[in-house]
């Protein structure tokens, strides 16, 4: 049992690794959001952030790599706030991303249901 | 719970988390630490009444300093092999031939100096603020001061002491002005060096820093 816990726990964390950055990106897909919103719209998806400090170091490499940019912007509410929005190569790698995902999610989708009897 | 503890338990939070990235490059360390400050920050006025245990949930809930810095190395690792080292030496060199030749390049005929400017701007090493300064600081680079020293040498006739100190005066900017110039692009092109070694070859930052609207 407990084996099974870890290992459950372990696989969460490979597959959210996997996939985290394109949330990423899908939320400044449209519109610009600063860190904090971003952080607080992936925590409240079920199993996609663990510690939401550890969010930050994966937007700084998104922005190192060219795939979001940033923009500094007044705020109402106490010091201004670091937009982040999607730049060309970003919507390139999410759409890479999308067609990828979708394969390879309705590959397992049919191994897991068929059990590949079909 | 006084303002006080609640700040010193925060501060103290943010000093541990820099602690823990100080095997990360300084410029990203220290966003990583504005952004998380900034994040607290938010949370903290979501609560309405702080009590020590909402304070620490709140921290418990952003993670352990440690982890955090894990992360951040983590991010590196996971790009450092897309990088081929031949990459970063090849970007280092474009950008030390142009600053030698916005420096020197008057002297091949001016055309070195152009070659120079070229360099400068098809590089993705600076910002667009220092390929102006590059650029405008001074055209040419260090030609004129050899014509100006070339000039005096002829003319050193000259008594009148206020003619010799604006001479001297324009030959010092003269000077300076590109070598500071020179010296900045350097530093400014190190950072972005240092920068471009985290990311991938492929998806290789296209000049968007964070142009910012607020120092």
């Amino acid at each position: 049992m407990h084996y099974m816990v870890a290992h459950d726990s372990a696989l969460l964390a490979q597959m959210r690794r996997g996939a985290i950055e394109y949330c990423v990106l899908a939320l400044v897909k449209n519109e610009e959001r600063y860190g904090f919103e971003l952080v607080r719209q992936l925590s409240e998806a079920d199993g996609l952030v663990t510690s939401e400090g550890t969010v930050y170091p994966l937007l700084t490499r998104l922005r190192q790599e060219g795939l979001v940019e940033t923009t500094w912007r007044e705020s109402n509410q106490g010091p201004p706030r670091r937009y982040y929005r999607i730049t060309k190569d970003g919507r390139r790698a999410l759409d890479t991303f999308i067609g990828q995902w979708e394969r390879f999610r309705d590959a397992v989708d049919d191994l897991l249901a068929s059990g590949g009897t079909r | 719970m006084s303002s006080n503890d609640s700040e010193s338990m925060v501060n103290d939070y943010l000093r541990r988390l820099d602690l823990a990235l100080s095997a990360v490059a300084g410029p990203r360390r220290q966003r990583l630490v504005e952004e998380i400050a900034q994040h607290v920050a938010e949370r903290r006025r979501e609560i309405s009444e702080e009590s020590p245990t909402a304070l620490l949930q709140l921290l418990d809930r952003i993670g352990r300093p440690e982890d955090i810095a894990a992360a951040a190395l983590e991010q590196d690792d996971e790009q450092s092999p897309r990088l081929s080292s031949s990459e970063t030496e090849k970007s280092g060199l474009h950008e030390a031939l142009a600053i030698a030749l916005l420096l020197f390049g008057g002297y091949l005929l001016i055309i070195g100096w152009l070659i120079g400017v070229v360099l400068l701007w098809s590089s993705p090493a600076w910002r667009t603020r220092d390929k102006v300064l590059g650029t405008l600081i001074f055209p040419g680079g260090l030609l004129w001061p050899f014509y100006l020293l070339a000039f005096a040498a002829l003319v050193t006739t000259s008594e009148d002491s206020l003619q010799v100190w604006g001479a001297l005066t324009l030959l010092t900017i003269l000077t300076i002005g590109p070598i500071l110039v020179a010296v900045h692009l350097y530093r400014a092109r190190n950072i972005r060096v240092r920068i471009v070694s985290f990311g991938s070859s492929e998806r290789r930052r296209s000049g968007s820093d964070g142009t910012s609207a607020v120092p």
